[in-house]
């Protein structure tokens, strides 16, 4: 499918998605770079309303409010790709495994990802964050150990399901090596449902972190967090409102970008 | 071996695992709790005599066996924020987070049929789509500010704050809707219902969502069959073929999601019970990460965690009532 079909083929609100994700990870890229004040050091005066000089107004202690979000942003979204991109890597190697080998592997490993699907997901990431202490790399570790299983279904059922196709079986008789057989066969058919489960799940652990900063489960004080400058304004929303309501919109737009864009993916893959 | 065998002995394992975790994150914490309980100024000798008492110095199995018999005597530990057994606190606090999440659960599964209702008279309507999912992204915790805000602060309609107004009225299964109904008190049920609505709906919006998207994909697929044709031949009312007809069929995706669904929305519990000061199980945890009390937040964690298992397996149930060509098996 060439590029230009999945855009002429989609809906305008999966193109919108699929740029807005695109748009997102280029803006965190770059966000070092475009924030138009330094995020942590006072630049104005305290609580000015939105304005052309300052987009997005400033906070308690006159910092730019829209650098901060920027640098927020960046704090969320390029750990929860972060996340996805790891237990996509461990989930998609176990299903490979569990599912080209078959026999008491796959049984022995499904069984291990069915103690960990059953567990309620986001309760045992805040209990685990909680305990091991706040902080960016515990984050990423508690949410990569619950999301990786739902990979390892996917992978392995979809690989289950080649394994009876004829194309492999002729492979197979053509006596390919069976490494090659693995990777060139088999997880390639897995891939379309990945990839749509990873993009909506992009949302899920956005919300997720947010949740946590929201939460006090996020990096410390100084860092722009956006859930945290949230719940440390939430007094101020009748006075100064965009203090809490921007950094949560922010969430909000991440969010809905990536579940836009894999509702895209989905109907585009599905339909070719 | 009959189903519900197989689902408990499976359910046992789970919850070891669980414990599990549980024990490994208790011994995983950075601070020593010997030291702590010795003082940081007491001589290593003291503390070492800490920890013979506390049975620090067995072997790691040794010490999760112990852990899982206090377990099994209902001993989650002490809170050291509350100075209470855990597991006190957590019956204290338990009822109002389950009258409040069985609401949210209530009012999402109502709101999801309606959503996908408009789906299937909208099908290819994309800005319906767009207005769905972009209610499903808002984080819950801006919805509760907003509506918080907009229905309580602004509007005056809908009280957003605690269980209910200025009076202490406690009964017996402590779900105060319950109580209002048992004790013949109307005005006790009015209030308690009034409260459960504002915290009750935004906890109930993404789980609308999720499940109203899945309904309606699943009524899409179910509304094309050909028995549906039959009912509409032989003449039933539209909202009986798709209610009665079309409905019990489909559901099984989404109770499946459903299921899903209350894993996040202990999640969300959390948030919400912040936002709207309700006096739950979520707010306890909240306010024990605040204080870093260890045993409340594992107690809490397995607690919540086992009530989930148990759902699992009602929702497994369901599925099979609603569909009976699903055979239970473990």
């Amino acid at each position: 499918m060439s590029g230009l079909g999945l855009f002429t083929r989609t809906r305008w609100a999966d193109r919108a998605g699929l740029l807005s994700v695109l748009t997102i990870t280029l803006m965190t890229l770059a966000a070092g770079v475009i924030t138009p004040f330094d995020p942590q050091s006072r630049v104005a005066a305290a609580y000015l309303a939105p304005s052309a000089a300052h987009w997005f107004g400033t906070d308690e202690i006159g910092r730019d409010l829209f650098s901060r979000v920027l640098q927020g942003a960046q704090l969320t979204w390029l750990p929860a790709v972060t996340v996805i991109g790891l237990a996509l890597f461990f989930g998609a190697a176990v299903g490979l495994v569990s599912g080209a080998l078959g026999g008491w592997v796959d049984l022995t490993l499904q069984r291990v990802v069915d103690l960990f699907l059953v567990l309620p997901p986001m309760l045992i990431a805040l209990t685990v964050v909680a305990v091991l202490g706040p902080g960016i790399v515990n984050t990423v570790i508690a949410l990569v150990i619950f999301w990786w299983p739902w990979y390892a279904r996917i992978t392995r059922d979809e690989v289950r399901r080649l394994k009876g196709r004829p194309h492999f079986e002729a492979a197979q008789l053509g006596g390919i090596d069976p490494f090659c057989l693995w990777f060139r066969y088999l997880l390639p058919g897995a891939v379309p449902a990945l990839v749509v489960a990873a993009t909506l799940d992009v949302a899920n652990v956005v919300l997720a972190m947010a949740l946590m900063s929201f939460l006090g489960l996020g990096q410390p004080a100084p860092a722009a967090e956006l859930g945290a400058m949230t719940a440390r304004s939430l007094e101020s929303l009748t006075v100064y409102w965009w203090l809490p309501i921007l950094p949560a919109a922010a969430v909000w737009l991440m969010c809905l970008s990536a579940n836009l864009a894999g509702d895209g993916l989905r109907s585009v893959l599905r339909g070719a | 071996m009959p189903y519900i065998v197989r689902r408990v002995i499976g359910l046992v394992i789970v919850l070891l695992a669980m414990t599990f975790i549980v024990f490994c994150l208790e011994s995983l914490v950075p601070t020593d709790p010997a030291r702590a309980m010795a003082g940081v100024s007491a001589p290593i000798s003291t503390v070492e005599m800490v920890r013979q008492q506390l049975g620090l110095d067995q072997p790691l199995p040794t010490r999760y066996g112990r852990f899982l018999l206090r377990l099994i005597q209902g001993d989650l530990g002490m809170s050291v924020r509350t100075r209470q057994p855990v597991l006190n606190d957590i019956m204290r606090y338990l009822p109002a987070s389950l009258e409040l999440c069985a609401f949210a659960l209530l009012g999402g599964a109502l709101l999801a049929l309606c959503l996908a209702m408009l789906q299937g008279w909208f099908p290819n309507a994309a800005s319906l789509r767009f207005a769905i999912t972009a209610a499903g992204s808002a984080p819950i915790f801006l919805t509760g500010l907003l509506s918080a805000y907009l229905f309580w602060f602004v509007l005056g309609w809908l009280p957003g704050s605690g269980r209910l107004t200025g009076r202490s009225f406690a009964g017996p299964t402590g779900f105060n809707v319950l109580d209002g109904l048992l004790a013949g008190r109307a005005d006790i049920v009015v209030d308690a219902i009034a409260h459960l609505v504002l915290p009750g709906l935004t906890l109930a919006l993404p789980i609308a969502v999720a499940i109203g998207r899945s309904l309606a994909g699943a009524l899409h697929d179910v509304m094309r069959q050909p028995y549906i044709r039959t009912a509409r031949g032989k003449g039933l009312a539209e909202g009986r073929v798709v209610l009665c007809h079309g409905l019990r069929n489909a559901a099984s995706a989404p109770l499946a999601m459903a299921g899903l669904q209350v894993g996040l929305l202990f999640g969300n519990l959390l948030i919400v019970e912040q936002t709207f000061a309700w006096p739950g199980i979520g707010l306890y945890m909240v306010q024990a990460f605040a204080s870093s009390d260890l045993p409340a937040i594992l107690g809490a964690s397995l607690v919540l965690g086992a009530i989930y298992l148990a759902i699992g397996i009602v929702i497994e149930i369901a599925q099979s009532l609603a569909d009976p060509r699903i055979t239970l098996r473990a």
